[in-house]
């Protein structure tokens, strides 16, 4: 935590002089979050968190490139951990209707992967996202390179390959894989008015660790907004996902996974949202009779958000997640949650 | 494609009975036999095989009690996050060093360290793995505690801790599948218990 106030003092001290003239901007997000277990089995920590302290530069570099630097502090049981979250230049003035990037940053492939956690519409990551990509997503150092296809029809291209040393939750610098983690994700979007739309992608990731398994994560996202002035009177989001994790041995591991969110416009600022998760490990065997095992894990979570501006978010809601197994409910966790979002300074703009 | 229409598929053929988690009978073990008090099926001599399946395809962290006998020149092994035939997994061999003293070898993808610690007889340790994170995160206590955090390197609180600067840990990969079982003559083994919920959590 001392390396994270040092940097941010230090970094904003040596830029000060250069706001105006680089147009550098500055932002700085808090995410605060508590849960309330509600049943005997509620794995809340009912302790009010520092989920994460992130701090993010950005500008133009020169007339070709802008500059990327993001870096949070996260509570790691109980312990705040700091670390380098992106780090890249990019550039949309080198090919036409392409946008190159080179560094460090959050992997181009699925929805909420490429948004920061704070920025979510909902308070914690569905079950699906956190297992197939961490707690808050993937991010990785390589290369990542987009095109906007000159059709009638929107269509965007990402593709990228990354070092894939790492993949997740890592407390070591990793290992050199067989086959570098490698994505894509093809877009496209349906204008429904001048005030709505829908967006979707297909998306795709890969890689083969130093071991020889081999990891495969194909999925879909849809997102739909309907604006009302500058407000969305009502969205939706939804992503589902497959992972394959074949070994060298030639056995595989797979599950299934997705979530679909609504969200309403009740009046100024305020919004009503639910979100429905399912999750299931299609490759659970009883090990004693050889048998698939029937399972599915499902998360109901209503939330009410608050929003003073685009720099203040205030949620609070309920999570029900449980497990249930050949018949049985292995595990039942019901809480009441809130969170508490600011940020300081410039916000990037957002994607659709 | 291939993965697009399996995709596709899977979303067309998921039943109802998938989506409630109905029973298949894929648990009905029958009358067997337990082996420290949990049901096993024999793959190879003093080789078992026990119930238990890690959830997510292995991909997650679960704890393991064991409870066992060790005399001079006896050999007890646990493996954990096996595949079905047990192996690719983590194996930790126990072996007795002299009256009062045991040696633990930890294997994982060619990878191997050990720890000598105080035991009598009976050996009683809970052994953590954390099998999500990018290298499984490995730790072993007493079972009598108390249970430190990650921080722990020698016997104050835990016995064993793969997640220290400068160890040959840190680039052993995962364990390959969900499985788990037990190397040992039947008569040495007290108790056995897993996979649990982990002692530590990240």
């Amino acid at each position: 935590m001392k390396q994270f106030l040092i940097t941010s003092i230090l970094l904003t001290s040596l830029n000060i002089f250069a706001f105006d003239s680089s147009g550098l901007k500055i932002s700085l997000a808090g995410d605060m979050v508590y849960d309330q277990g509600l049943n005997s089995t509620s794995t809340a920590n009912e302790s009010l968190t520092m989920r994460g302290a992130e701090m993010m530069f950005f500008a133009p570099i020169d007339h070709r490139f802008d500059g990327v630097l993001s870096a949070a502090a996260h509570d790691e049981n109980g312990e705040t951990v700091f670390e380098l979250h992106e780090l890249y230049f990019s550039s949309s003035k080198i090919i036409d209707r392409s946008r190159l990037k080179v560094g460090q940053f959050f992997l181009g492939v699925g929805r909420l992967n490429q948004t920061h956690q704070h920025d979510w519409p909902f308070m914690k990551a569905p079950k699906v996202h956190s297992e197939f990509f961490d707690d808050e997503g993937i991010f990785d150092s390589g290369v990542e390179f987009s095109h906007l296809f000159n059709t009638d029809r929107f269509l965007d291209l990402t593709v990228g390959i990354t070092s894939g040393h790492k993949y997740g939750h890592a407390h070591s610098s990793g290992s050199k894989p067989k086959v570098p983690t490698h994505y894509l994700s093809l877009k496209s979007f349906t204008e429904l008015s001048n005030t709505s739309g829908i967006q979707y992608a297909f998306n795709y990731l890969g890689r083969t660790d130093d071991e020889g398994d081999k990891l495969h994560i194909p999925g879909l996202e849809i997102v739909g907004k309907w604006r009302e002035g500058r407000a969305i009177k009502y969205m939706f989001q939804g992503e589902a996902w497959y992972r394959n994790v074949e070994d060298i041995s030639g056995s595989n591991s797979e599950q299934v996974g997705a979530y679909l969110y609504n969200q309403f416009l009740l009046q100024a600022n305020t919004y009503a949202g639910i979100r429905l998760d399912g999750y299931k490990d299609l490759s659970k065997k009883n090990s004693i009779t050889g048998k698939k095992q029937n399972n599915i894990t499902y998360g109901v979570t209503p939330e009410f958000t608050w929003s003073s501006s685009e720099f203040v978010k205030i949620r609070s809601g309920l999570a029900h997640i449980f497990t249930r197994e050949e018949g049985v409910t292995t595990t039942k966790d019901t809480s009441l949650n809130f969170q508490f979002v600011f940020i300081l300074g410039a916000h990037p703009a957002h994607e659709f | 494609m291939k993965k697009i229409l399996l995709i596709l598929t899977l979303f067309s053929f998921v039943s109802c009975s998938d989506l409630t988690g109905e029973s298949t009978g894929a648990n009905n073990l029958g009358l067997g036999g337990l082996l420290g008090n949990i049901s096993f099926v024999e793959v190879g001599s003093n080789l078992y095989r026990l119930e238990g399946t890690a959830t997510n395809g292995g991909d997650t962290a679960h704890s393991y009690n064991l409870d066992f006998k060790l005399g001079d020149s006896d050999e007890f092994s646990v493996l954990l996050f096996t595949r079905e035939d047990l192996s690719g997994g983590l194996e930790v061999k126990f072996t007795r060093v002299d009256a009062n003293t045991v040696k633990a070898k930890f294997s994982l993808n060619g990878t191997e360290d050990f720890v000598n610690f105080e035991s009598s007889e009976n050996v009683s340790v809970v052994i953590d793995i954390h099998n999500d994170e990018n290298d499984a995160h490995i730790i072993m206590w007493d079972q009598t505690g108390p249970f430190g955090d990650e921080e722990c390197m020698d016997d104050e609180t835990c016995l064993f801790n793969t997640d220290h600067f400068g160890t040959k840990w840190g680039s052993h990969g995962k364990a390959a599948g969900s499985f788990w079982g037990v190397k040992s003559i039947k008569e040495n083994i007290i108790k056995l218990e897993g996979p649990n919920e982990t002692v530590f959590n990240h």
